[in-house]
């Protein structure tokens, strides 16, 4: 009977493991939609496992603070460095430390910016279940997910291992293009980075802190950071420590300043930009939401980022996907300019970017160095901007715009304002003037 | 509870491991255990009311005086009938199973009545016959002797063969219900519930999936029942023979629901004369034993609609087979075979139209009919059956999967030939089973679901 018993449950255990791979593979088929929020994990893994090999110079590592922070594409600008956000939603530093070793098989990257939102207690918040399956489940089959997997602290099973039971109802909607994506790795549109826009035009003051005293992480956070640095250390990889600004408490001050210390200490570079907000003229809520910076903030943390790092380390750039960051590069300023209607704030911008106004209603708070085309009641003054880094810009009598011959604007308005970026010559922005806010908040 | 729950199936093979390692008399115990346990589920009312009559019907047959078994009879009998017609007046919880279990034990008083075999010796072992729970909430009705017989030769090792037999039929039973039968379910459910919106191949489609729905769903029971007992050592009565590939009624009678129309054959047909008293008898009776099986399914008009069609459908077929078929007879084995296929088309429409007032209410069903025979080309909207390109794949393949199943079974020995392909066939249908299981499975429904006749 024991024989009989033994080789049905032999048989019964093989049916049972085909219907477990079976399970897994409907989980990766039924997973694309799941997440469909601009931060999705699985188009960040995916785009990073589509990079060609050793293509990449700078590896972002960390949370979402660190894919809304860093921008490869201001950083591609500054610096000429290729960089991926190989980061995830809520990671929890343990599986950030497996990103960094599934990173390094395909990649030798010169530097590691590794954000240290997840040492923190705050970040436990977001931690909820499913923070530690999302950012292992699209990463391919290997020992290190395995280990990963073991460090995981939600453990519903079926719904952490298999997507296909909250998400099975997608089979019926699935089509040949979803089986092709489980085979194919598509690259991700921005490296990784997420781009916020902000959610309101409010402006105001984060109140103000103080690390008062280092206060030492979790074990088990700070395990997993120490494991980090080693793996740096042992690849001589230099590491550079980072935390991005946000709306800190006191508490997670003084675990910074832990790390601080500890760089100092052990000869790894620390930057906090909370310290920073001045030096930057960062704003909340325009530059950065309460956690994450938005794209006119994360332009400014990463400009920051590329001098630094131009000042401390000695990279060679690669030259890889130029143009694909020059046109996210275009994109970010549109994003920029798009997304910010308050008059003073656009000249500040005009002022901080590479920028041209073509045409102004008030010249008076414009520089007077001939930067721009006034354009009043059909007399343009001067008109040697007209034609514009290889581009044709015209303005008809009935204030139609008409970009290289195709029309861009057609509003009947005497005041208009159209910026463009000098680097490329597009347009980034037509404003109606009238519609700007005029006062600061 | 329902087998497909896993509350059920943890169970079942949690005591299953203690049954192999037992004796037969703790055998028996666990069976009784079990069968109390899983009845006691359903309520305490019909627990004791199953208890008591099968307490007097043990009684009445070990007594063997033919007053009292006609009176036990009648009293059971009288027992189904209040629970089927008169629910509602005397405001009565209806027994699960109680048209099975009726049956089983008038069957078995009028064996013992009729010197068939000696009355049950042992109360337990008659009392797991009626209460064996792989049988008691929608069959198959088994005759005593048979599972008495089985239950006293359980002192020996069950085979690997037996195990792995069951265990196949039970999953493929289950692989049936929750995966074929459910999809054919939504399809007829959509279809049926705007019946009064659709025409032509709508309602076609509507009532092919019904008859394959109430086909699978059945089915799915009964393979689960007989794996279960299977794998417990017990061979129960099969209740399918592929009753769609039937090529006329009384042939349908013969493969769908054996052990009702057997019982009805042996307890009233025969009874009544059978067809010993001249061929108008014949068909008085046919249409009587049809009739009672109609008013056991339900007590609505519907239901005696639907017999009534059966008792009808079969006397025309007998009418037309003894003066019409013979003259149309060919040596020639292609007609043969083209005839056997036409009737076989024939009988599946008819009995799937019969289906309508199986589902429906007379008005209803007759609606339907009319709205059929308004046919306007194949075209079909998807959108209008409520479902995907994908689900429609997936259905088409899966009746493609049954209708190979059927012809498997049709022309073999069922699972014995099966256990006899070759290792690499058989692995690939269990493969195939449990991705098609995984891909299909209704995932966030509720896949514990009743089967349909256990309603009756």
């Amino acid at each position: 009977m024991i024989k009989t018993i033994f080789k049905a449950g032999f048989k019964l255990s093989i049916l049972i493991g085909f219907a477990i791979c079976v399970a897994l593979f409907a989980s990766k088929l039924t997973r694309p939609e799941s997440y469909p929020e601009a931060d999705n994990t699985k188009d960040k893994v995916d785009g990073f496992y589509a990079l060609e090999e050793n293509s990449i110079d700078v590896l972002g590592i960390g949370t979402s603070h660190l894919y809304s922070a860093l921008n490869p594409a201001v950083l591609a600008y500054y610096t000429g460095l290729s960089s991926y956000d190989f980061a995830g939603q809520c990671q929890p530093m343990e599986i950030t430390y497996t990103y960094l070793e599934e990173a390094l098989k395909t990649q030798k990257v010169q530097l590691v910016i590794l954000d240290i939102f997840a040492l923190s207690e705050e970040a436990t918040s977001c931690q909820v279940a499913g923070a530690y399956r999302t950012s292992i489940q699209d990463l391919k089959p290997s020992k290190e997910k395995l280990a990963a997997y073991k460090n995981m602290y939600d453990h519903n099973l079926l719904e952490n291992f298999f997507d296909v039971a909250l998400y099975g109802d997608r089979l019926a909607k699935l089509d040949f293009k979803s089986l092709n994506q489980i085979f194919e790795h598509d690259a991700d549109k921005y490296f990784g980075y997420t781009p916020v826009l902000p959610y309101s035009d409010i402006i105001w003051d984060r109140p103000a802190f103080e690390a008062q005293e280092a206060i030492m992480p979790n074990n088990r956070r700070l395990a997993a950071f120490l494991k980090i640095v080693k793996l740096c250390q042992d690849r001589e990889i230099p590491l550079l420590v980072i935390k991005t600004p946000y709306y800190i408490s006191q508490e997670d001050a003084n675990v910074y300043r832990y790390i601080w210390d500890y760089c100092e200490d052990n000869g790894i570079n620390y930057i906090d930009f909370n310290y920073l907000t001045d030096e930057l003229d960062y704003q909340y809520e325009l530059d950065g939401d309460l956690w994450h910076a938005t794209v006119p903030g994360s332009y400014k943390i990463t400009k920051y980022l590329a001098q630094f790092i131009l000042d401390n380390y000695q990279l060679t750039a690669s030259g890889n996907y130029l143009k694909e960051y020059d046109d996210i590069y275009t994109e970010t300023l549109q994003m920029i300019f798009k997304t910010n209607k308050h008059y003073y704030r656009l000249k500040e911008y005009i002022d901080y970017f590479d920028v041209s106004v073509l045409i102004a209603d008030r010249d008076h708070w414009f520089s007077e160095d001939q930067k721009y085309l006034v354009y009043r009641h059909g007399t343009v003054y001067p008109d040697r901007y007209l034609s514009f880094e290889g581009h044709e810009v015209e303005i008809k009598e009935d204030n139609s715009v008409w970009y290289d011959g195709e029309m861009m604007y057609a509003a009947n308005n005497d005041f208009l304002m159209i910026i463009v970026d000098e680097t490329s010559g597009m347009i980034l922005d037509i404003v109606n003037v009238e519609n700007l806010k005029m006062e600061q908040n | 509870m329902v087998f497909s729950s896993m509350a059920f199936l943890l169970s079942f093979f949690s005591m299953a491991i203690i049954y192999y390692f037992s004796r037969i008399t703790m055998r028996k115990v666990l069976l009784v255990l079990a069968n109390t346990i899983f009845y006691l589920y359903f309520g305490l009312h019909g627990f004791v009311y199953l208890f008591l009559i099968t307490l007097v019907s043990y009684w009445a047959a070990k007594r063997k005086q033919i007053n009292l078994v006609y009176v036990t009879i009648i009293i059971v009998l009288f027992g189904l009938a209040i629970s089927k017609y008169f629910t509602k007046e005397f405001d009565i919880i209806v027994p699960v199973g109680i048209s099975f279990f009726t049956f089983k034990i008038v069957g078995y008083l009028c064996d013992v009545k009729n010197d068939k075999y000696p009355p049950v010796d042992n109360f337990f072992d008659y009392y797991n016959y009626v209460f064996f729970f792989a049988q008691i909430t929608a069959g198959p009705i088994e005759r005593c002797n048979n599972f008495v017989k089985q239950i006293n030769g359980l002192d020996r090792q069950l085979s690997y063969e037996e195990l792995k037999s069951g265990f196949v039929i039970f999953g493929l039973g289950m692989f049936e219900k929750i995966i074929i039968s459910a999809k054919l379910s939504t399809l007829a459910n959509n279809i049926l519930a705007q019946a009064n919106d659709l025409y032509g191949v709508y309602i076609l489609l509507g009532i092919f999936a019904y008859g394959l729905q109430i086909y699978t769903d059945f089915d799915s029971y009964s393979n689960i029942a007989i794996g279960l007992a299977k794998m417990l050592g017990i061979d129960t009565m099969r209740n399918f023979n592929v009753p769609y590939l039937a090529h006329n009624l009384s042939d349908f009678w013969r493969r769908w629901h054996i052990s009702l129309s057997s019982w009805l054959r042996d307890y009233l047909y025969i009874p009544l004369g059978g067809n010993r008293k001249g061929t108008w008898r014949k068909y008085l009776n046919v249409l009587i034993v049809s009739l009672a099986s109609g008013i056991w399914h339900g007590n609505t008009a519907n239901f005696a609609m639907w017999g009534f069609l059966h008792g009808i459908g079969q006397i025309v077929a007998n009418m037309f087979h003894a003066n019409i078929s013979k003259r149309l007879t060919s040596n020639k084995r292609i007609w043969q075979i083209i005839g056997k296929i036409i009737s076989i088309i024939v009988t599946f429409a008819f009995v799937n139209i019969c289906w309508l007032f199986f589902r429906l209410d007379f008005n209803e069903a007759m609606m339907c009919i009319s709205h059929l025979l308004k046919f306007d080309g194949w075209q079909i909207d998807l959108t209008l059956l409520g479902i995907s390109y994908f689900e429609w794949v997936a259905l088409w393949l899966l009746i493609g999967l049954l209708f190979i199943s059927d012809l498997f079974r049709y022309f073999t020995a069922g699972i014995k030939d099966f256990n006899r392909l070759p290792f690499i066939v058989r692995w690939v249908v269990y493969l195939l089973v449990v991705f098609l299981f995984v891909m299909l499975y209704p995932y966030g429904g509720n896949y514990v679901s009743d089967f349909i006749y256990s309603n009756f």
